[in-house]
């Protein structure tokens, strides 16, 4: 009886810390995603929050979450003046080589934007990577004070 | 009169007149030490409006204060946010993930907040526009 108690108690203890220790098995790192960006007002990188918000000149604004016991990025960029076409299409691909993580992805994911327009982009686009997706969404903001938000989302790899 | 003298009283009519101010200056965005961002503007009809965005979720009271953060900013009458201060705390729609909340002052002017969270993509957005009389 005391033996199969203290097996219990054992396999609990190992079940439970091997679960919390997968909880937290990765995370994705927090970046300041346009430090040095010409046109940026304020910046600040909360790191262990998986925080990262800056403010441009323009009044644009960018707000990004990252993950902090997964993989996963979340940025929305807040534009004040309604975009046309060309300016949106500008605008995403500043904000991807910014957020892509080198220069090989961003030269692989930017040349598939070629073309795209808003009613492409308010549809949501999926952008391949080396082994990963990126999904750019762009709508109207429900804000009364930003015109569009542009939407980012990391698709990771699959185990 | 010479151009100079002209150009000048231009300038200074500018200065003065609200019309020729930057249409930036109406607008103030904010940087909060938690990293959420706070943006105060005034809409086509020279109402105020504002942005409260952030990527965390937070309990119904820190809401509220920032519903009476914002009321306070864009200089609201004292009789709205002390309305505001005894209501909003223990308002049972702030415990809603999206909600919107008109407050009419004894005056029948109205302010109205919306709140909406999307969780899968973390944004927390406390829209604000004062409607005026209801």
């Amino acid at each position: 009886m005391m033996k199969s108690t203290i097996l219990q108690f054992l396999f609990l203890t190992i079940f439970s810390l091997s679960a919390h220790a997968e909880e937290c098995m990765v995370s994705t790192d927090a970046r300041a995603l346009l430090k040095g960006a010409p046109g940026v007002k304020a910046e600040k990188l909360l790191a262990d929050e998986g925080r990262y918000s800056a403010v441009l000149n323009n009044g644009d604004t960018l707000v990004a979450q990252f993950a902090t016991c997964s993989l996963g990025t979340s940025v929305h960029y807040f534009v004040v003046k309604q975009p046309d076409d060309k300016q949106l299409n500008d605008l995403v691909s500043n904000l991807l080589s910014r957020i892509l993580p080198s220069e090989a992805v961003v030269q692989k994911v930017l040349p598939q934007l070629k073309g795209k327009k808003a009613a492409e982009f308010s549809q949501g686009v999926v952008l391949e990577g080396m082994n990963d997706q990126h999904q750019i969404k762009v709508m109207p903001s429900t804000s009364p004070v930003f015109a569009t938000v542009i939407q980012y989302s990391w698709i990771p790899p699959e185990h | 009169m010479s151009k100079a003298k002209i150009i000048f009283l231009g300038y200074m009519l500018c200065l003065t007149a609200a019309g020729c101010a930057n249409a930036a200056s109406d607008r103030e965005t904010t940087l909060l030490d938690s990293g959420d961002i706070l943006v105060i503007s005034k809409n086509n009809k020279g109402q105020p409006v504002a942005s409260y965005i952030s990527t965390q979720m937070v309990d119904s009271n820190q809401l509220a204060q920032r519903m009476i953060r914002i009321l306070k900013l864009t200089n609201s009458g004292a009789s709205i946010l002390q309305f505001a201060e005894s209501r909003l705390p223990s308002h049972p729609r702030l415990k809603k993930e999206n909600f919107t909340v008109p407050l009419t002052s004894k005056d029948g002017m109205v302010y109205e907040f919306m709140h909406s969270s999307d969780f899968e993509n973390k944004l927390f957005i406390l829209n604000y526009k004062f409607k005026g009389r209801s």
